[in-house]
């Protein structure tokens, strides 16, 4: 691919930048979020570019506007705003203002995806498996958990490094366009959501331990939801539960919530 | 617990709000892999691991997701798990400590964003003057302090708490103990309604229901799970690509998507 050919020193670059992503939240905040953390991460690459003092005070004050992104992806943008900076430093046409606003127009969709790839999907998949080999002592099940997750996660972001900088802010235009994007989102909300309906069956566990007399016989109530569809109950929960968050109810208080109906059912004896 | 023990949590602590503040989303500071650190420190990894699994299952849906949280894992799963194990205790004590800790701490978390946001006037002057140096140490100052104040308060608590802790939990009666069991066994489901929220989409929601029953009736791992949701996701995605190739003028229909959201949120 003659695309991604790049310089010695442009690599280097692009691995200061991935370095350094991974202090992107070290001074989070209300008012700039991941400003100072963009700005910190973009430094080699200010140096790099901007020779005039005047230059450089500009590009820091570009960088350390308000920034916030899912910060597994947000090596793709620090490597096109440097690649956006040589181009500004190069070519005296172009108006450095455009870097900031595309960097903000960017934010939103590339965390869409991020947040569901990597929070929504990795994560979950990975916990899964780690969950289930804890559950049984075993000490495979944290490990596989890192590596399951962190092997994608470094893979795609050192890569989204050097793509963010080679194929720069027209690359993402085009593929917004294009449905590159939204085709992402999609394959990451279908893997995600069916994958969360697979660990509501295996992990979330709610029983009735009532029984009723009639007659001569005792019907445990249970069986009767088993014989209905087993985890019927779990999913009818997590289905409310859902509902209630989505009705805007507080998660805190759904905790609380959950903490009073279990005290509530054993002290009646429903569960 | 001895000393010693107290000092190397403290300094788990310490290691956890680094890596969970400073956003490196290396997942190292999720309660599966803290909780067995923890366990092993204090001679029990078994119990570590079993604590782990359950805290990582009430807070899977705890993400930071554009700064907000709803409560620190981080806290909540090494002090709930220190205390249980060093009580004697099992996964239902450290749960039921780990919550309320998780939710006052992340309370200090917001204290110190506000912290922080107060002193980011600073930046502007700094950038002006083109100081390097200071905006780094900005950024850096107060993630160290932070850590520093957060690792001794896992120390302090554990050190002067376990006792008073101990006394507490002795009189709870064995009926709440088990109330508190089962609602640690229903806690996940607000871990997954949250990951649902995040990913909902009302044209493929019904994707949660055949993971739900190839996990319920035919018992398949997870990993064989999201093998299927693959292939079916690939299969949606090379549809939608053709279907666009088609039509390219309707391809989004999104007044349609926009109306569905607002019936939904009705």
């Amino acid at each position: 691919m003659s695309k991604f050919e790049i310089t010695p020193q442009e690599k280097k670059l692009t691995r200061q930048l991935f370095y350094r992503s991974f202090a992107l939240e070290c001074s989070f905040n209300f008012e700039k979020m991941q400003a100072l953390g963009f700005a910190w991460a973009m430094f080699p690459a200010i140096h790099e570019f901007c020779g005039t003092q005047e230059e450089q005070v500009e590009a820091l004050k570009r960088h350390t506007a308000f920034f916030n992104i899912t910060p597994h992806i947000s090596t793709f943008l620090l490597g096109m705003a440097a690649s956006m900076e040589k181009e500004a430093a190069e070519k005296k046409t172009m108006d450095p203002a455009a870097i900031n606003a595309i960097k903000v127009s960017l934010m939103g969709p590339l965390s869409g995806i991020g947040d569901s790839f990597f929070w929504g999907t990795f994560r979950v998949i990975a916990a899964g498996v780690g969950i289930s080999l804890a559950q049984q002592g075993n000490v495979l099940g944290p490990i596989l958990f890192l590596i399951l997750f962190n092997v994608p996660h470094l893979v795609l972001r050192y890569y989204c490094t050097i793509w963010g900088y080679v194929l720069g802010s027209k690359f993402i235009q085009t593929s917004y366009e294009n449905g590159l994007i939204h085709h992402m989102t999609k394959l990451a909300t279908v893997i995600g959501l069916t994958t969360v309906g697979a660990m509501i069956a295996t992990m979330v566990s709610l029983n009735v331990g009532l029984t009723v007399q009639i007659g001569e016989m005792e019907l445990v109530v249970q069986e009767i939801f088993d014989q209905i569809m087993p985890n019927l109950l779990p999913l009818s929960l997590t289905m409310a539960v859902f509902y209630a968050i989505r009705k805007g109810i507080k998660v805190n208080t759904l905790i609380i919530a959950i903490f009073v109906i279990g005290l509530l059912g054993t002290f009646i004896g429903l569960l | 617990m001895t000393l010693f023990q107290a000092i190397l949590i403290g300094f788990v602590a310490f290691g956890g709000l680094l890596i969970t503040e400073s956003g490196c989303g290396l997942m190292l500071n999720r309660p599966i892999v803290l909780a067995p650190i923890v366990g092993f420190i204090l001679g029990d990894l078994y119990e570590g691991l079993i604590m782990g699994a359950a805290l990582e299952l009430i807070f899977l849906g705890v993400v930071s997701i554009g700064g907000s949280t709803p409560s620190d894992s981080t806290m909540g799963s090494i002090l709930g798990t220190a205390f249980a194990i060093s009580m004697n205790q099992g996964v239902e004590i450290a749960l039921a400590l780990a919550v309320p800790i998780g939710l006052l701490m992340q309370m200090v978390q917001y204290l110190v964003y506000f912290i922080r946001a107060t002193q980011m006037s600073k930046v502007e002057v700094y950038a002006e003057q083109g100081q390097f140096n200071k905006i780094t140490r900005l950024h850096f100052g107060s993630i160290l302090i932070f850590a520093i104040i957060y690792g001794f308060i896992a120390f302090a608590s554990l050190q002067f708490g376990v006792e008073l802790m101990r006394n507490l939990v002795d009189q709870i009666p064995q009926v709440i103990l088990d109330g508190l069991d089962a609602a640690s066994m229903m806690l996940p489901a607000v871990g997954f309604a949250l990951l649902m929220n995040m990913l909902w989409d009302n044209r493929l929601c019904v994707l949660l229901f055949l993971g739900f029953i190839l996990a319920t009736y035919l018992n398949l791992p997870i990993i064989a799970i999201a093998g299927i949701a693959l292939t079916i996701g690939v299969l949606l995605v090379v549809q939608d690509m053709s279907h666009n190739r088609k039509q390219p003028e309707i391809s989004l229909p999104q007044g349609q998507d926009q109306a569905e959201e607002e019936f939904f949120n009705e």
